[in-house]
């Protein structure tokens, strides 16, 4: 929440103000102000072309974040602007603009000046889902901007409630089954990854439960409390329930196994080719400049190289993962490939 | 007992040794005073405050660093309260009923008595409520897992009907007031099926309507709007009265709402979807109902500031025990203090308590010290508060619309944001014009989508079942609570009261 | 002014009207059954409580006894939205100062006979102060001037 876009490097151009003549009737205001306007605005375009990419950066950095603040992402978005803003030697602020299922920060980043000082943390959601979700095509995933290296994944983790006595994916997928899907599976709402981790293991696991949406976070709580049986949220968001024991974790979404979760087996094992984790990256607006992008990328490079840095995710159980521009974008081709899929079936679309 | 007292004693130990040395301190007073300074601004609400201030925490070793956040977060509201009184602006919705009577008393020259009374209301709050976590610690948190979706329908009601009794002119306003707030909220992405409703192509609609646009607007606007019509506008908003601080009536009348607004803030503090807004309106319809005179409420009464202070403080601090031992943040600001957490390296969670004592205790204790300070701090700052409402109102006016477009700009980066303020300006001072209050519109603001989201969610797991809500005796006794409270209120003797009172 | 314009006919019009432009604005959202409610059916059921709480505070205003409705000026009105307006609209594209100006000089206009010199001069305080406080002291994103175009 936390940013300067552009730093007042000009304010004395605010002086016009005050040699304006001093008029006394109303209608002159309206003049001032047009006048205050246009001033200010010569004066800016001359100072434009100073910036070369050389010096990159040589004001605080802004970087989007389609997520609310306190937010798991927001929460990893937050421990890379430190890092990166510390290997830059200049501050990288998040900017904080949730809303429209993460569209709205996309489309401030991709109509951004495409000068380096505009980047934005992407993840699934906002980049690969809601574009698809909504009426509006607010921005093309693919074509819109420039990638510049992943930084992390985090599993998801299927959770039940302890009282149950599951111990298994397979004890979940036979009680569901024997139920004839009389189970509640509580998802962070519509088209959230924690519905379409969840979509996707009813249909590859093929049993059924009812889907009850909440708000966000409090899927989780509804689990403890036995109102839904189970749940896929991401992981840093329910260790320490799992740890207290208030909910139990049945398996996390990776491929396979992870040191970042001892002795958690994965969904796969049991439903296989279930795979769905959150990975988290950075990208910037298409046309920032190929030598910007590369300071960028190898500022991120050693922010994720840090001791710091890496605790850190690790307590967030992400997975620290680079990646190429190209395998980037791959990634997130495929991506779209699978959510698309689950949101044509799940009837999200909007037309 | 013994035990208990050895107990509560030993944790509260441990909880002074961490938070009283000296860089604990220093760093609590910082908080506050930083806290207090932002939010003191018009606009910028707690979780706005603490959004911005959170960075400087991040150099700071882990216990340090929250008992500095804890500091801004009890810095920053009450900050918002003195906003509220000195200019009826809410930064937060907690404080939307501290503006009632506490505006109405700064108007009538007692902004200093109104200030002290809230800061002094809190701190008693802070200090039970502190001495409640003690001893029932832990085991508050787990009353937040007995309650599902029916019972969050029955809470919210209650809360609605509170907010019917809170009104002073007719009743059926109240209700169509709540009603319209209830469907404003409803606005946006709707939760169950991901549809539009009521957005008309707004891209910033599909979050819904914000409450402190639609606050700011409806209180802060309208009533600039209407101080300019009405009031010389080169004299200050208010006099001053001989004395600045309250009077020994002002005490006499606001201890024993104090401390009524104090257990109820605990108790529905501890609720989950309670948070500080349903205590502090409850804590107002109470002392109103409580009332010799109730016709007082709204022009300035002690109590009407004292008991929704001490109950919201109550309330909110009752709801940082989920947040510390369950790690759910029942709201943003929460959210906001589990991501420092974890960047601190901190997981919120059941083990908390058990694996980390000095940390859980250290914070306990550490929000009183908060809290206390606080209150040394502000003191002082009271003639100073004081003062700055009686600049001439023409200087004043421009400076809080500024302050109240950046606050609301600030709070998504959104200009649109703004613009719906204007719009709830309009719209209050038209319906303050009608004889509606704004107050009850809010709550239903607050509450409407929660009501829906559980509303439904309830009937989807119960087969469309409406005898869900009388089946589980959690949502049954709040329901059954509702239903008196709103009877007593439509009794025909007490209408009568009413009656008499609006035609007076 | 007729006995019948009054608080209580005026206000239960006006919750009437939004009842029932909301119930024609929301005639296309799904109402769907109680077990599976679609998205309309606590909005619409919202509208038509308005409707008929509408029509109880209106009838309630034939009453001798029904408030009468203060008269208001429109000219603070005007002037306090247009105030918040220009500030809106001016913000992102021109950045703080020019928006503090264009808003003092808009709310100045709530009162007559304001000088000039008189709202530039706490323009000027009212911007160092936000530039201190919102800019270089916490940061946010605003930008002080103009943005450079394209």
């Amino acid at each position: 929440m936390s940013i300067r876009a552009t730093r007042p490097v000009r304010a004395a151009c605010a002086d016009p103000d005050l040699h304006v003549h001093r008029a006394r009737r109303v209608r002159a205001w309206s003049c001032i102000v047009a006048s205050c306007a246009a001033l200010l605005c010569a004066a800016s375009t001359t100072v434009r072309a100073a910036e070369a990419p050389r010096t990159f950066p040589l004001k605080p950095i802004r970087m989007m974040m389609p997520n609310a603040p306190g937010s798991g992402t927001d929460t990893l978005g937050r421990i890379v602007a430190q890092g990166l803003g510390e290997e830059l030697g200049q501050q990288v602020v998040i900017d904080n603009r949730p809303g429209a299922g993460g569209t709205l920060g996309m489309e401030i980043g991709r109509n951004a000046n495409p000068d380096g000082y505009t980047i934005i943390f992407a993840s699934p959601p906002a980049l690969t889902v809601a574009p698809f979700v909504q009426k509006r095509q607010p921005f093309d995933p693919l074509e819109d901007f420039a990638f510049i290296t992943t930084i992390g994944v985090t599993p998801n983790v299927l959770i039940v409630t302890p009282s149950l006595g599951l111990n298994s994916v397979a004890d979940l997928v036979e009680m569901a089954r024997a139920k004839k899907g009389a189970m509640n599976m509580a998802s962070a709402g519509p088209g959230s990854q924690s519905h379409l981790a969840g979509a996707l293991l009813l249909s590859l696991g093929r049993f059924d439960s009812l889907h009850v949406p909440f708000k966000g976070g409090a899927a989780v709580p509804s689990v403890m409390s036995g109102e839904s049986q189970w749940s896929i949220n991401p992981a840093p968001s329910s260790l320490g329930l799992i740890k207290g024991g208030k909910v139990k974790a049945l398996g996390h979404t990776l491929p396979g196994r992870t040191a970042l979760l001892p002795g958690m087996p994965a969904i796969a094992e049991t439903v296989p080719g279930y795979s769905y984790s959150a990975w988290n990256g950075v990208i910037a607006p298409r046309k920032t400049p190929a030598p910007i992008q590369e300071r960028l990328r190898s500022g991120l490079v050693a922010t994720m190289a840090r001791g710091e840095v890496r605790s850190q995710m690790a307590l967030q159980a992400t997975e620290i993962m680079l990646t190429t521009p190209a395998e980037f974008r791959r990634l997130v081709q495929d991506t779209i490939g699978h959510n698309v899929k689950l949101v044509k079936a799940l009837n999200l679309s909007a037309d | 007992m013994i035990e208990l007292a050895g107990a509560l004693l030993g944790n509260l130990a441990q909880g002074f040794g961490v938070a009283m040395t000296p860089v604990n301190l220093g760093l609590c007073l910082l908080g506050c005073l930083l806290g207090t300074l932002v939010g003191v601004l018009p606009g910028i609400g707690p979780t706005a405050t603490v959004a911005m201030l959170m960075p400087i925490t991040f150099y700071l070793e882990p216990t340090g660093a929250l008992i500095m956040l804890a500091g801004v977060f009890y810095g920053s509201q009450y900050g918002g309260s003195t906003t509220a009184i000195l200019v009826n602006l809410p930064g937060e919705s907690s404080s939307v009923v501290t503006c009632l009577d506490g505006h109405a008393m700064a108007r009538g020259g007692r902004a200093g008595a109104a200030l002290a009374i809230a800061a002094l209301a809190s701190l008693f709050a802070g200090t039970v409520t502190t001495l409640a976590i003690a001893v029932g610690g832990p085991a508050i948190a787990s009353v937040a897992l007995l309650f599902q979706s029916p019972d969050y329908v029955a809470v919210m009601v209650l809360g609605l009907v509170a907010a019917i009794v809170l009104a002073h002119g007719s009743l059926v306003k109240a209700m169509a007031m709540i009603v319209l707030g209830v469907f404003i909220g409803l606005v946006g992405t709707d939760v169950t099926t991901g549809e539009q409703r009521y957005t008309f192509g707004i891209a910033d609609l599909y979050d819904g309507v914000g409450f402190v646009p639609v606050a700011m607007g409806l209180f802060g606007l309208s009533e600039i709007m209407l101080n300019l019509e009405s009031r010389a506008r080169d004299g200050g908003l208010a006099r001053l009265r001989d004395r600045l601080w309250p009077s020994r009536d002002d005490f006499r009348s606001a201890t024993p709402a104090t401390v009524r607004g104090t257990l109820l803030g605990i108790v529905l503090g501890i609720l989950p979807g309670g948070g500080s807004t349903i205590p502090s309106f409850a804590a107002y319809s109470l002392e109103k109902k409580l009332a010799r005179d109730p016709s007082r409420f709204g022009q300035g009464a002690v109590e009407g500031v004292a008991a929704p202070e001490a109950a919201n403080n109550a309330g909110a601090r009752a709801g940082f025990i989920p947040m510390l031992a369950l790690g759910i943040p029942p709201n943003a600001i929460m959210a906001l203090l589990v991501g420092a957490m974890m960047i601190h390296g901190i997981q919120p969670g059941p083990q908390i308590i058990a694996k980390q004592p000095e940390l859980f205790w250290g914070l306990v204790v550490s929000m009183w010290i908060g809290n206390l300070m606080l209150v040394v701090l502000n003191l002082p700052l009271i003639g100073l508060w004081v003062r700055l409402i009686q600049m001439p109102y023409r200087y004043l006016f421009p400076a809080i619309i500024v302050f109240c477009c950046i606050g609301v700009y600030s709070l998504r980066n959104s200009m649109m944001e703004v613009v719906f303020m204007a719009v709830a300006g309009v719209a209050g001072y038209v319906l303050r014009k009608l004889g509606c209050e704004p107050a009850p519109l809010l709550l239903g603001l607050i509450l409407g989508p929660m009501l829906e989201e559980n509303f439904r969610r309830s009937l989807s797991v119960s087969g469309g079942d409406y005898m869900i809500f009388l089946q589980r005796p959690i949502s049954a006794s709040l329901l059954a609570c509702a239903v008196l409270l709103l009877a007593f209120v439509l009794l025909p003797g007490v209408r009568r009261q009413r009656q008499r009172l609006r035609e007076d | 002014m007729p006995r019948w314009f009054n608080q209580d006919t005026l206000a239960g019009a006006l919750f009437l009207a939004i009842g029932a432009g909301g119930l024609v604005a929301g005639r296309s959202l799904n109402v769907g059954t109680a077990d599976a409610m679609g998205e309309g059916y606590v909005p619409l059921a919202a509208c038509w409580l308005m409707v008929g709480l509408g029509v109880l505070i209106a009838a309630g205003g034939l009453r001798a006894s029904a408030p009468a409705v203060e008269p208001g000026r429109l000219r603070p009105l005007l002037a306090v939205t247009a105030a918040v307006l220009a500030f809106a609209f001016t913000l992102e594209p021109l950045g703080v100062v020019v928006a503090i100006f264009a808003s003092a000089l808009c709310a100045a206009r709530a009162v007559p006979g304001v000088a000039l010199r008189s709202v530039l001069l706490p323009a000027i305080v009212l911007s160092l102060a936000v530039l201190a406080i919102f800019v270089w002291g916490l940061g946010l994103p605003l930008h002080a001037l103009p943005r450079l175009p394209g």
